[in-house]
C-alpha cells in the first residue's frame, strides 16, 4: 500500500511535467502559426491605434519565450487568458461550456462499459456459435465508421424520416431551463422535479450520445471477447468446471474478473479520446459544449482557447490513465502500477 | 572449381525454400479467416480504382470544377449508380476519385510516422537510463498524453487547409505510440543473449539496433501498423468532415460528406454515398489488419 501511495505521488509530479511540457507545445504551435490574429479578432476596419494597443496589451510584440511567461504567469492565478471570439476570460467560457461536454462524456461513458463488456462477454462465451458471429460483424460495422457518419445517418432516420428525436442543441425552446445546481441538464430538472424537461434533456442526448458511443463499445467487445476465449483455455476454469461449479457462476466469479483487464485498460484511452470525436459531433448537432467552443476556437484560430481546451483534455486523460491504473492493479493484483505517465 | 561450389551453396538453396515455407505458413494463417481475404480483395479493388481512376471512374471530369445544373441532385439511378449532386457532378467517379486521395494520406502518413517512431523507440530503449532516454521518452510522453485527432485539429487549424498539411498533422500527432511501443519491446531485447553477443564482438550501434534488434520488432510494428491504417483514414475524413482537410473542388471523402450534410434529409444521396465509402475502405483495412494479427498470435485456435 505504501508503494502505491509513492507511485501515485510520483505520477502526480509526472502530470505536471507533461502538462508542462503540452502548454510548451501547444503555446508554440499557436504562435507560430501565420496570420493574424487580433486583426481577425478585432474586425478590418478597427484603426491602427486600437490594434496597436491590443498586441501591447496583449504581449503579442515581445519574443515567444516572454509571451509564454506573462502566460504561465497568469495560469499560476488561475486566469487562462481573454478569448477574442467570445470576448470573454477562457476561465468563465470553459465553466459555462464544460458541464454540457462532461455531461455527454459521462453518459457515453455508461453505455460503453455495460454494452462494450455486456456483448464482449456473450461473444466470448458463446464463441463460434451465431450470436458471437453477428456480434462479430457488428463490431466490425461498429469500428469502422466515424461517429459523425453515425451521427447522420442517426439525424436522417430518426430526426427527419420518423420525427421522434430532436436533432439540434442540449434542450428544446419551450422548456425553461431549471435552476442552475450542478450544471448537468438531467441532474438539475430532476432536483427541481420537472420531468417532462427532463424527459426532454434524456431525448436530446439519445442521438449524439448512441453516435459517440458505438465505435467504443465495439472496440470494448473485441477486447473483452478475446480475453474471455484466452481465459476460458486456462487451467482454473477447467477446475473449477470439474468441481461441477456452475457457469453462472464460473462466468461471474472467476472468468469475468481476469478477462475484463485489458478492456478496462482500453476504456481509460477510449473514453479521453470521445472528447475530439465529441468536438465533431457538437458542431453538427450545434450542442452548446466545451468542444464545440474548443472547435470554434480552432476554426477561429483563437489561441488562448485552443490552448485551454487542448490543456483540459491532457489532464483529463493523464488522470484517468493514472485511474485506470489504480483498478487494473486492484483487480489483479500482480499487476504492478506503472511508475511511468 | 570453387566457384562452382558456390553457384550450388547448400546454406543458400536452404535460405530460399525456407523464406517461401515461411511465407506459405503466413498465407496459411492469414488465410484461415475467410474475412481477412475478402478485406484483401476489397483493398486490392480499391487501390486498383483509385490508381486508374481517369480510366475506370464514369465521368474523371467530376473529381474538380465540374458544373452541371441540368443533372443536379439526381437520385441514384442507372446512369448515375450514387446520383448527382448539387452542382451536377456524378458522385461514384468523385467517390473513386476522394479514394485516391484518402489512399495516398495513409501510405504518405505511415511512411513518415513507422520510420521516425520505430527509430527514436529503439534508440530510446538501448540507451535506457541515459539522457537520450529522457529527452525522447519525456517527449513522447508529451505527444502521448494527448488524443491525436484533438493534435491534429489544433495543427490544421494552424496550417492552411489542404490535403498536404492534413498529412503533415496526423504524422505529428502519431509518432509517438511507434515511439513507445518499439521502447517497450527494445527494453525488453535488450537483455537478450543476441544482443549481448553483438555487443561483446565489437559490433556498431547501428549494427545492433537496426540488424539485431529491429528484426524482432517487426511483428509489434506491422500489427500496429496494420491496425492503424483504418484508424488514420478515419482521422482524415474526421479532418476534412469539419473543413481543415482538401478543400472543396477537389474529391476528399469527408468533405463530401460535409457538403452534403447541408442538404440533408432531402437529398441523403449526397452525403451518404461518400460515408459508406468511407465506411466500406476501413473496414476492409480492418479484415486486413486481422488477418495480420493472426499471423503473429502464436499458438491461437
Amino acid at each position: 500500500m505504501n508503494r502505491t501511495i509513492k507511485v501515485i505521488l510520483k505520477r502526480f509530479v509526472y502530470l505536471l511535467i507533461v502538462l508542462l511540457g503540452l502548454s510548451m507545445l501547444i503555446f508554440t504551435l499557436a504562435r507560430i502559426m501565420p496570420g493574424d490574429p487580433v486583426r481577425m479578432a478585432l474586425g478590418a476596419r478597427a484603426p491602427e491605434w486600437v490594434v496597436q494597443r491590443a498586441i501591447e496589451e496583449n504581449h503579442l510584440d515581445k519574443p515567444i519565450y516572454v509571451q509564454y511567461y506573462y502566460w504561465f504567469k497568469g495560469i499560476l492565478k488561475g486566469d487562462l487568458g481573454f478569448s477574442w471570439v467570445t470576448r470573454r476570460p477562457v476561465m468563465e467560457d470553459i465553466k459555462i461550456f464544460f458541464p454540457a461536454t462532461l455531461e455527454l462524456v459521462l453518459y457515453t461513458d455508461i453505455l460503453i462499459l455495460f454494452f462494450g463488456l455486456l456483448f464482449g462477454a456473450i461473444a466470448g462465451f458463446y464463441s463460434n456459435t451465431w450470436k458471437d458471429t453477428l456480434l462479430r460483424m457488428l463490431a466490425y460495422l461498429g469500428i469502422s465508421a466515424p461517429p459523425f457518419i453515425f451521427a447522420i445517418v442517426l439525424m436522417v432516420v430518426f430526426g427527419s424520416f420518423f420525427k421522434i428525436l430532436p436533432t439540434m442543441g442540449r434542450v428544446s425552446e419551450g422548456f425553461v431551463s431549471p435552476p442552475v445546481i450542478t450544471h448537468f441538464v438531467t441532474i438539475d430538472s430532476l432536483i427541481a422535479g420537472e420531468f417532462s424537461a427532463f424527459f426532454d434533456a434524456i431525448k436530446h442526448f439519445i442521438i449524439p450520445v448512441v453516435s459517440l458511443s458505438l465505435k467504443p463499445i465495439a472496440e470494448m467487445a473485441r477486447i473483452t471477447r478475446a480475453g474471455i476465449i484466452e481465459n476460458l483455455e486456462k487451467d482454473y476454469i477447467t477446475a473449477a468446471k470439474s468441481y461441477g461449479i456452475s457457469q453462472k457462476v464460473i462466468m461471474s466469479k472467476y472468468l469475468l474478473k481476469p478477462s475484463i483487464i485489458p478492456a478496462i485498460s482500453l476504456f481509460g484511452l477510449v473514453s479521453v479520446q470521445l472528447f475530439p470525436h465529441a468536438f465533431i459531433i457538437e458542431g453538427l448537432l450545434n450542442w452548446p459544449g466545451l468542444s464545440r467552443y474548443g472547435m470554434e476556437g480552432i476554426l477561429n484560430k483563437d489561441l488562448n482557447s485552443i490552448i485551454a481546451v487542448v490543456l483540459v483534455v491532457g489532464l483529463l486523460f493523464i488522470i484517468s490513465s493514472i485511474v485506470v491504473d489504480l483498478i487494473t492493479s486492484w483487480l489483479d493484483p500482480r499487476i504492478n502500477i506503472r511508475e511511468g505517465v | 572449381m570453387l566457384r562452382k561450389n558456390k553457384k550450388i551453396d547448400i546454406p543458400e538453396a536452404r535460405k530460399k525454400t525456407r523464406r517461401r515455407e515461411n511465407i506459405k505458413r503466413m498465407w496459411h494463417s492469414f488465410s484461415r479467416n475467410k474475412i481477412s481475404v475478402i478485406g484483401l480483395v476489397g483493398v486490392f479493388l480499391i487501390v486498383f480504382m483509385a490508381i486508374f481512376a481517369n480510366y475506370v471512374a464514369p465521368s474523371p471530369e467530376s473529381a474538380g470544377l465540374y458544373i452541371n445544373f441540368g443533372e443536379a441532385n439526381r437520385p441514384p439511378s442507372l446512369t448515375h449508380i450514387f446520383g448527382t449532386d448539387e452542382m451536377g457532378r456524378d458522385i461514384l467517379s468523385r467517390v473513386i476519385f476522394g479514394y485516391r486521395a484518402s489512399l495516398l494520406l495513409v501510405v504518405i502518413v505511415l511512411s513518415i510516422v513507422v520510420p521516425i517512431g520505430v527509430t527514436l523507440g529503439l534508440l530510446a530503449g538501448y540507451f535506457r537510463d541515459t539522457y537520450i532516454e529522457t529527452i525522447i521518452m519525456r517527449i513522447t510522453d508529451v505527444f502521448v498524453s494527448i488524443p491525436p485527432l484533438l493534435l491534429a485539429l489544433v495543427i490544421c487549424s494552424l496550417l492552411t487547409p489542404n490535403l498536404q498539411n492534413a498529412m503533415l498533422a496526423i504524422s505529428v500527432a502519431w509518432w509517438s505510440w511507434y515511439c513507445r511501443i518499439i521502447y517497450n519491446v527494445t527494453t525488453s531485447l535488450k537483455g537478450e543473449t543476441y544482443v549481448w553477443s553483438a555487443e561483446v564482438s565489437g559490433a556498431s550501434y547501428s549494427h545492433i539496433l537496426f540488424k539485431e534488434i529491429l528484426p524482432n520488432c517487426l511483428s509489434p510494428i506491422l500489427t500496429k501498423a496494420s491496425l492503424d491504417a483504418g484508424l488514420i483514414i478515419l482521422t482524415g475524413a474526421s479532418i476534412s468532415f469539419v473543413g481543415l482537410g482538401a478543400q472543396p473542388p477537389t474529391a476528399e471523402l469527408g468533405g463530401m460528406v460535409s457538403s452534403g450534410c447541408k442538404l440533408l434529409p432531402e437529398q441523403w444521396w449526397i452525403s451518404m454515398a461518400p460515408s459508406l465509402a468511407i465506411v466500406l475502405l476501413i473496414m476492409c483495412f480492418n479484415f486486413i489488419g486481422d488477418g495480420i494479427v493472426s499471423i503473429y498470435e502464436k499458438g491461437r485456435g
